[in-house]
């Protein structure tokens, strides 16, 4: 594991890493973009940004949740930059019926469709409540925010989901 | 779309906790839950068998991964050296247009020396410096992103992606080891940003060993001509059975 803010990781430290963390790091990317190439293309943004952070993933509690929180805002910033269209639907995606037991599967696929739509402070909120199933207080801690403004983007959310996907909340 | 959860509906433990157990980072009370909950259990067994497969065979392989991560830190690096030298130079001239602003407002005092103009000190940018090549292999409807050596079978497509930082002029093609060439992309300039290769090709009951060969049109020229690859992105056909 990386320790040291001054040493590079060596090809081997990296190689590790990608061989144990690889596979959940471009599944979390694939379950957010809907395409292989685009998640390939955010998990290898994802390793140069780790790698220049090791020593803050060496500090990291959970350093698969660490990574998890650079691969999001690398997909963020994909479909932000690309206005990305998700090549695949998401029903016939391999992971859109695996979920962690608490994950609404319908509200988290609802939600992937309109992550490209989502501002940036929607975004992380939406990712954490829909497609990880974290609670609103949990949510609250780990972004420094007060619960009610939690809740607040939710509901903003959820309307906007309504109106691209033509449901009612 | 249903409300997210309440705190006190979820009782396991949530996105990134669970996923952990799988990779020995979840903290206590995660893997405590995990050895007792049924349906946590199923999930971690499942997601574990995947990871385990991947971690035996993983695809890209280590090797490829790391040496285009590798080459997409030296690209960011080099962006972000030109962004700062950029920035720097518009500082620069900003200072020197108030200079010029100061020294045109005071009276003149004495005839001054005509100051030098600088010639502009960024060269030609090197193709291979700010790219990323990665060729899409499609096979039995499936496609899948490859970044080290090809290994393709009969019936396989492959298109190529390419990612510039800079805008370019581009070539790219296969060619054989028996110096057959085909075209995937003719030479063209393309601006930053991340495309396809205009062509795609097939191949049929033969698959001869060979390069994906993506450069500037006159490097791609002398790979062509001479083997020498060492100014175009070039990645190995290996060729295998269907």
């Amino acid at each position: 594991m990386p320790t040291d803010d001054g040493a590079d990781l060596t090809n081997a430290e990296l190689g590790e890493l990608y061989r144990r963390y690889g596979f959940l790091l471009r599944r979390r990317g694939r379950t957010l973009l809907r395409d292989e190439a685009l998640a390939e293309d955010a998990l290898q943004t994802a390793f140069v940004k780790i790698i220049e952070s090791r020593a803050a993933l060496s500090r990291a509690e959970n350093r698969l949740a660490w990574m998890y929180r650079v691969v999001d805002r690398c997909c963020f910033d994909l479909l932000r930059r690309r206005r990305v269209r998700r090549a695949e639907p998401i029903d016939e995606h391999s992971d859109a019926t695996l979920a962690a037991p608490g994950v609404d599967i319908e509200a988290r696929n609802a939600v992937l469709r309109i992550l490209g739509e989502l501002s940036d402070s929607e975004y992380e909120v939406a990712v954490l409540a829909y497609v990880d199933g974290e609670p609103q207080t949990v949510i609250a801690s780990m972004l420094g925010l007060s619960r009610p403004t939690i809740w607040k983007r939710l509901l903003s959310i959820r309307e906007r989901a309504a109106r691209l996907l033509e449901v009612t909340p | 779309m249903t409300e997210p959860l309440s705190d006190l509906h979820n009782v396991h433990p949530t996105g990134a906790r669970l996923d952990a157990v799988v990779t020995g980072d979840a903290d206590a009370h995660a893997m405590a839950h995990a050895a007792s909950c049924a349906a946590c259990a199923a999930y971690v067994e499942h997601l574990s068998r995947e990871v385990d497969a991947f971690a035996a065979t993983p695809r890209p392989e280590p090797e490829a991964f790391v040496q285009a991560v590798t080459r997409r830190r030296a690209a960011d690096q080099s962006r972000r050296r030109r962004a700062r030298w950029m920035g720097a130079t518009t500082s620069a001239l900003a200072l020197a247009a108030c200079v010029a602003l100061f020294v045109h407002a005071r009276p003149p005092a004495a005839p001054m020396a005509e100051a030098p103009v600088a010639a502009p000190s960024a060269g030609p940018i090197r193709f291979k410096g700010g790219s990323q090549i990665a060729v899409v292999v499609e096979r039995h409807g499936a496609q899948s992103r490859e970044t080290g050596v090809l290994n393709i079978a009969p019936g396989d497509r492959i298109r190529v992606e390419i990612a510039l930082d800079h805008d370019d002029d581009v070539q790219a093609g296969v060619l054989a080891d028996d110096g057959t060439w085909v075209t995937l992309q003719p030479p063209t300039h393309l601006g930053a940003g991340t495309r396809f290769s205009e062509g795609a090709i097939a191949f049929d009951q033969r698959v001869d060993p060979g390069w994906v060969i993506v450069g500037p049109p006159d490097a791609v020229a002398r790979a062509r001509s001479t083997r020498d690859l060492s100014g175009v992105h070039a990645i190995r056909i290996h060729p295998v059975a269907p």
